[in-house]
């Protein structure tokens, strides 16, 4: 009975809330005038009397706290009362609140950007696997002396020994292999709708214990490699997308890339493969269509896949990576280079946790994590120092309650609620911010990835959540510490302006931020300054004029003759086409690809290299192609027609070549012989400036460039230079040329050279763009950190400046004597942040080029560009504080 | 602005309350009215602190309250001891009765 009594008042007063408190109230006021009824009766003035009962009654402030701390659920009530209060007070100051939940907001946001995609590389095993613990991905470790440790591990695997290892796998061990989700097409009539189809081979479903949700998966002949059959397992958002979630697609025939293929099943809602990567599509691994040749692909090196196991309970995994090692030595391919020491290793499914070497986008996300938490850092050292300067200015009005009897702790509730709710503002902005920066991280750092699922999830509103509680409590701590525990009798006597000047905490917070802001902009100075090198290193084209078509086709494509012929038409139509300046074949097109053959000097048993082992490469092209691209001669002549089939061979060699074969003669008119040492001489007739074989970042190579006429090879491109006014028109040009040639040709593939490229920037390009957007971030933060503290020091000290302009001090007197203080911060600031960015510059050493991390000229430019910062958000509240005027500030108090 | 808040104190509160309630339904000030008319002026309830104990004893569910109209026709909230209440007030009182006896003990009165 006493328990439900006891539980109903509580309901009762939780229900009423403030109301309740109101009763409270009525109920004291009620007692105090029956008082001082019974003192007027005694003979007293009511006023007197009034006055006596309420002293009899004692501090009432204090007593109805009593009274309500009394109140079951007390604490909830408190809760509600301080956020009332707290939402109150945030609501009395809007430029407070907007600029802490701002900063707030991008602050946690990018955190939660940053959360979500490390989540997705680094944690998240794919979605709709069974128990993907037990699933391992399986790697092959091969000897690579020019690798650091001498071996090269990843997990590309020939299907010759995913074979052998499938072979060794007795009941209960499981492999099933599968490739990256390659880009196809679904094509009926014109139609092309873009899809990635993985090969999956048999118990791959199984084996990620994967249940269809229509139809079936793959069985009999499809487990089998030897035929093609062309089936297909849709994925649940393509069959929703292409085929609006129709049961009855299962069963229908559709095309991939124009041949036929049953649709066999539908995957459940939530597999997208075993990647980061999601598949549209499945097909059997025996519809690979590996490149023609005399052996079926499969026993060739021509294919790549990825390999995952389950490994049963009991089962010891180092046993089946010593069978499965074994087996790998047993296979031998054609053209392939064998490895008695290669090794099976195995890491969890989820593959940036694996032993293979991570692409730099990836190495750069880890090293942008580091970077939001730095982030966070200064945001969370200015959110508490915007808090201790509202606390400090508030410290009158604390002084007073904590004097009308509102105890520390309940003060110190409140002041904490204030923060943890503006946390909680700033926690909702940092979600809408971080739907925002998650998706375009996503297409910044691994714009190939075609992710599945959405870039925020329950994981990362999560994440914010707690990161927001965590940043408020922290950040509001040290202010309502500070603030709780005043000098009362100080706090009241001083009057508006305290004799407070800024606390060594505040000048703390200070420190800390202009040290933090100071490694970001030596970040982003490195990543500026490496891309710019970057850039600016020759590749020995002229990438910017240069335009390479090629013709598609669709099932029946012309033999490679018929379309070389018909490119070599389009050419000598374009060639003299208005705008275009040249045009050019060639058997390889510039860093796509590279041929060598045997070469030899008519003098010498063996030829000299370069620290590169690779040799001489080759490239057979028509007297059009070098102007074409851009590469200039440095001395004798380009091909003409004179070097046809039957002239004596010609040919031009790079500078490097040059250099290396006759050093310090000319070239020119020397001999090179081709193939084979029987032949005859071929006559150097040019030297040409050199190129970069494949990528942006290479050691110089030696090239060499033979006629097309001489040696013939089909070429797939036109290569057109024009200049970027004529672009456009010469793009639509040699379409419409190629379309004349080519009536079955469906629409050409054209590239222009720095497009091409552009991939080979990234790592850098992303460096540079997020150090500099966290940098800039960083230093915006800084600067409100500056000048919203100084701002508040100087409003303090009206009254003392006021005293000493009327003394005679000058503009120049003030702002010197303002700045010198926040300048002496932030110089200490930037001094301990250089000494950090020194330390933790070799965590990005391997990202930089052309750049040592500890580059004296980007940390004094950072370290300047702070300090100049710091002066400037110093110098607005300064010079407020010069022009203050002497009277009324004397007056003012 | 301390309370008094050693446990027997907190304790002889709650006992002069219920005892004081099992005359019947009555308001805050009446209550303390009473005690102080009965002890001759000795003890002396402030009222600061009756209230929390009321609320106290309203939690523990010893008594319930409600509002009410005085003879005088203003509203006062009147308190009514529970059965628990009751119960309560009768341990209560023999916990008193025992350290009171010891307490006359130790000071040689008995």
């Amino acid at each position: 009975m006493s328990l439900l009594h006891g539980w109903w008042h509580r309901l009762h007063v939780l229900a009423r809330g403030e109301r309740y408190a109101r009763e409270l109230d009525a109920e004291q006021r009620f007692h105090r005038e029956l008082e001082a009824m019974s003192r007027t009766s005694e003979g007293r003035v009511p006023h007197d009397a009034e006055m006596e009962a309420r002293r009899a009654f004692g501090n009432a402030t204090y007593y109805r706290e009593e009274a309500r701390r009394m109140t079951p659920l007390g604490w909830l009530d408190h809760l509600r009362q301080d956020a009332a209060y707290a939402w109150r007070g945030l609501r009395r100051s809007p430029g407070f609140t907007v600029t802490v939940v701002m900063t707030l907001g991008l602050g946690l946001g990018v955190n939660a950007a940053m959360f979500s995609l490390i989540d997705r590389l680094f944690v998240r095993a794919p979605s709709g696997v069974a128990a993907p613990r037990d699933v391992r991905r399986l790697y092959m470790s091969v000897a690579r002396p020019t690798e650091p440790t001498g071996r090269l591990s990843s997990d590309n695997f020939k299907y010759p020994h995913f074979r052998a290892i499938a072979a060794t796998a007795d009941s209960g061990f499981r492999v099933a292999a599968f490739t990256y989700p390659d880009s196809t097409a679904i094509t009926s009539g014109d139609m092309r709708v873009a899809v990635r189809r993985s090969y999956v081979t048999g118990g791959y479903f199984d084996l990620l214990g994967v249940r269809p949700q229509h139809g079936r998966f793959f069985t009999g002949e499809e487990l089998l490699i030897e035929t093609p059959t062309p089936t297909v397992v849709l994925s649940d958002a393509f069959w929703r997308r292409q085929y609006e979630g129709d049961p009855t697609t299962v069963g229908r025939i559709i095309f991939i890339d124009f041949r036929p293929y049953i649709v066999v099943g539908v995957a459940p809602r939530d597999f997208t493969g075993a990647d980061l990567d999601a598949a549209d599509m499945w097909t059997p691994a025996n519809t690979y269509a590996g490149s023609p040749g005399a052996d079926p692909w499969y026993t060739t090196y021509r294919n790549s896949f990825r390999v995952v196991a389950r490994i049963p309970a009991g089962v010891v995994e180092e046993q089946l990576l010593t069978t499965a090692s074994q087996a790998v030595r047993s296979v031998h391919m054609k053209r392939y280079a064998y490895d008695s020491t290669a090794l099976v290793l195995s890491g969890p499914i989820v593959r940036s946790l694996g032993p293979a070497r991570r692409a730099q986008e990836v190495t750069i996300a880890t090293r942008l994590a580091g970077v939001a938490l730095i982030v966070l850092l200064i945001t969370c050292a200015n959110v508490a120092n915007l808090l201790l300067v509202r606390a400090t200015r508030r410290r009158r009005e604390i002084a007073v309650r904590r004097v009308l009897g509102v105890s520390a702790g309940r003060l110190y509730e409140q002041l904490l609620t204030e923060s943890v709710l503006l946390a909680a503002l700033g926690g909702a902005a940092a979600l809408l911010f971080a739907l925002w920066a998650a998706t375009a991280l996503r297409r910044l750092l691994l714009p190939g990835v075609q992710w599945s699922g959405g870039a925020v999830d329950l994981r990362t509103v999560l994440f914010a959540g707690i990161a927001a509680l965590i940043v408020g409590v922290a950040a509001g701590l040290a202010p309502a510490l500070n603030a709780t525990q005043p000098d009362l009798t100080t706090a009241l006597k001083s009057g508006r302006e305290g004799g407070f000047r800024r606390s060594r905490l505040q000048s703390a917070l200070l420190i800390a931020q202009a040290g933090l802001s100071v490694i970001l902009l030596v970040g982003a100075g490195l990543f500026v300054t490496s891309l710019r090198n970057v850039r600016a290193i020759e590749l020995g084209y002229d990438v910017e004029r240069s335009l390479f078509i090629r013709p598609m086709f669709g099932a029946t494509p012309p033999s490679a003759t018929e379309i070389g012929a018909g490119l070599t038409q389009v050419g000598a139509r374009l060639s003299s086409a208005p705008g275009v300046e040249a045009v050019g074949f060639a058997s390889s097109l510039p860093m796509q690809g590279y041929s060598a053959m045997p070469i030899f000097l008519p003098d010498r048993d063996s030829l000299p290299a370069l620290g590169d082992e690779r040799g001489a490469s080759f490239n057979s092209v028509s007297p059009g192609f070098l102007p074409a691209v851009g590469v200039q001669l440095i001395a004798g002549r380009n091909f003409n027609e004179g070097d046809r089939e039957g002239s004596l061979g010609a040919v031009i060699v790079s500078r490097a070549m040059a250099h290396a074969f006759w050093p310090g003669q000319p070239a020119v008119g020397k001999c090179l012989i081709l193939e084979k040492r029987a032949n005859p001489c071929s006559i150097v007739v040019g030297v040409a400036e050199d190129v970069n074989r494949l990528i942006v970042i290479e050691k110089a190579s030696m090239q060499y460039y033979l006629p097309l006429a001489q040696y013939p090879s089909v070429p797939a491109d036109v290569a057109i230079r024009t200049n970027p006014e004529n672009m456009a028109a010469v793009r639509a040009l040699a379409g419409a040329e190629l379309k004349r040639a080519f009536p079955s040709m469906t629409t050409p593939f054209i590239r222009v050279m720095r497009g091409s490229l552009e991939s080979q920037y990234r790592p850098w390009r992303l460096g540079a763009l997020l150090f500099t957007a966290f940098g800039a971030l960083a230093l915006l933060v800084a600067a409100i950190g500056v000048y919203s503290v100084v701002s508040y020091a100087v409003s303090q000290r009206v009254h003392e400046m006021g005293v000493r302009i009327a003394l005679g001090a000058g503009v120049a007197d003030i702002l010197r004597l303002v700045a010198r203080e926040s300048i002496t911060t932030v110089g200490l600031g930037v001094a301990l942040g250089i000494v950090a960015a020194l330390g933790l510059g070799r965590l990005v050493a391997s990202l930089l080029y052309g750049i040592s991390e500890r580059d004296p000229v980007v940390l004094a430019a950072s370290a300047l560009v702070l300090c100049l910062v710091g002066v400037a958000a110093s110098l607005v509240p300064a010079w407020r504080a010069a022009r203050v005027d002497p009277v009324t500030a004397l007056r003012a108090d | 602005m301390k309370s008094p808040k050693s446990d027997l104190l907190l304790g002889t509160l709650d006992m002069l309350v219920l005892r004081t309630l099992t005359l019947g339904s009555l308001h805050g000030y009446a209550i303390g009215q009473h005690i102080a008319r009965l002890s001759d002026g000795v003890l002396r309830v402030e009222q600061g602190s009756l209230y929390p104990a009321l609320e106290r004893l309203l939690t523990k569910g010893w008594v319930t309250a409600k509002w009410a109209e005085t003879p005088t026709k203003r509203h006062a909230r009147y308190y009514t001891v529970t059965a628990a209440g009751r119960k309560q007030l009768g341990a209560k009182t023999s916990d008193y009765d025992r350290v009171a006896a010891a307490i006359a003990r130790i000071m040689g009165r008995a």
